[in-house]
Parts: C-alpha cells; structure tokens; sequence
C-alpha cells in the first residue's frame, strides 16, 4: 500500500511548479499572470481528480485509515487554491497576490503529505 | 493623511493580503483538526481538544478582521492576535510543564496546535502573531500619534 499513486505523483509535481513559479512571480513583483491561472486551473482538476480517486479508492487502504479524516482532508484541499485564487487575482496591483497563491501551494503541499501519511498509516 | 477608507484599504491589500492567506489557512487546519478530534472522542473531553477549538476560533475571527480591514475589525484583529500571541506561548510553557496533559490515549501528543510553541506546525503560529501584530501597527498608528499629526 506504501505505492504513491501516479495521480498524486502528479498533484505534487503540479503543486511544486505552481509553488516555484508564485515564488518566482513574488520576487519578481508580478501579479497573477495567465500561466499562472492556467497552471492553477490543471493543479485544481488534479485535486478535484484526487478528491473522486480516493472516495473510490477508500475501502483498499486497509482497516487503519481514519475515513472522516481522510474525507476531510480530500474537501478541504479542493476548497483551498478556489479561494486563494478569488483572493490572490482581487490583488491584480503588486505581488502579494501572487504571494498568496505561493501560501496556499505550499500550504496544499503539506495537507497531500498528511494525505499519503494518513493513506499509508503513518502516525502524525 | 489616512481616511476610514484608506485603512481600510490598507490592513487588507499588499502584504497583508498575504497574511490573510495564512490565517485563512491556519483557520481551515485547526478547525478542521479541532472538530474531528472533538468528534472522534466525544463524549470524552479532552482538554487539549478544547484548546485546539479556541485556536481555530481565534484563527477564524483574526481572519475574518484582517479580511475586513475597517477600523473597528482592525481593533478586532487586534486584539485577537495579541490574544493569539499570548495563547501560543501559554499553551507552549504548559505543554512542556506538564506534558502528561497533552498526552491523549494512543496519541503521541503533540494534540492542539498551540502546544509546544506550534512545533507540529513549523512554528508558524509562534511567528504568525508578531508578523500580524507588526503588520496592523505599520498600517494603523497608534492614535496619540495620529493625535499629534493631525490626521483623522
């Protein structure tokens, strides 16, 4: 069960270049530019795929996953890049928008590694 | 020369538009954690649940005020984040006082998001405070010195 599934190999390779580019758009003084929402816009179809796999998928991980838990996470990661977006492009003037994208990259980073340690048993 | 509308303007966009992000996403975490920890153990009450629960409503109303951004919810965030501040390095001390407290069963501690300074979090909610506090008296001067500059 210690497999990353190649969906979330996916989701964290998107979520790192999303993460490197908001962090270079920040340094740089840019605001949220179209790259960036279209490679936002694949980061959320990948969360939302993930969301669908792991509701199908609940039942093969074995008795030690915590099913609310793992369901919880799953919602609150497809919420949290729609709502950064909303926030970040509303701060189309100076960098901090796309600083806010860069928060909610690195944040959706940690909720997929608690992801994997709850699907793989780990505990926190 | 900063107008209601000014400030309002201000504690909300540029870098403190940044700052609402992290609270907003340290609201979703330990409101999450806090209602499936409460959840998953009641009806046993566990004190640091508890503690966990005042943090998420803490992070909620600090980024509710901060996303406002008026006058009045400025005061709120305010205050919230000084309470923020004082929590995070009460629940730190205590935690590392009394670590049997913090020791749910099966659980290998580390139960609420304040405990140990926010070492499970990075620390960030040790930092987060002082940055929030920093950031509302860059953007919001004291009033004696609003007196002395003559702005409303």
């Amino acid at each position: 069960m210690r497999v990353l599934l190649p969906l979330t190999t996916l989701l964290i390779a998107l979520l790192a270049v999303l993460a490197i580019y908001a962090a270079y758009l920040t340094a740089r003084g840019r605001p949220v530019d179209n790259p960036m929402f279209y490679l936002a816009c694949a980061t959320e179809s990948a969360v939302v795929a993930q969301l669908v796999v792991g509701l199908v998928r609940i039942d093969d991980s074995g008795g030690h996953l915590s099913k609310g838990l793992f369901i919880a996470y799953l919602a609150g990661l497809v919420c949290v890049l729609p709502v950064a977006a909303l926030w970040g492009i509303a701060e189309r003037e100076s960098r901090w928008g796309t600083g806010v994208l860069l928060v909610a990259t690195l944040g959706l980073l940690v909720m997929v590694a608690r992801l994997l340690q709850l699907w793989n048993g780990v505990q926190a | 020369m900063s107008t209601r509308t000014s400030t309002a303007q201000r504690v909300n966009s540029g870098p403190g538009r940044m700052l609402v992000a992290v609270y907003g996403l340290f609201a979703l975490a330990a409101t999450g954690r806090s209602i499936m920890q409460i959840a998953q153990t009641w009806p046993h009450q566990h004190l640091p649940y508890w503690l966990s629960a005042l943090a998420a409503v803490v992070y909620c109303v600090a980024t509710v005020a901060l996303a406002r951004g008026s006058r009045t919810s400025s005061r709120i965030a305010l205050g919230t984040i000084s309470f923020e501040l004082f929590g995070v390095i009460a629940v730190g001390i205590w935690s590392y006082a009394d670590k049997a407290a913090f020791v749910a069963q099966g659980s290998a501690g580390d139960t609420t998001v304040w405990s140990k300074f926010g070492q499970g979090y990075g620390y960030v909610p040790l930092i987060l405070p002082i940055l929030g506090l920093l950031w509302l008296r860059r953007v919001h001067p004291t009033e004696s010195a609003k007196a002395t500059d003559g702005s409303k």
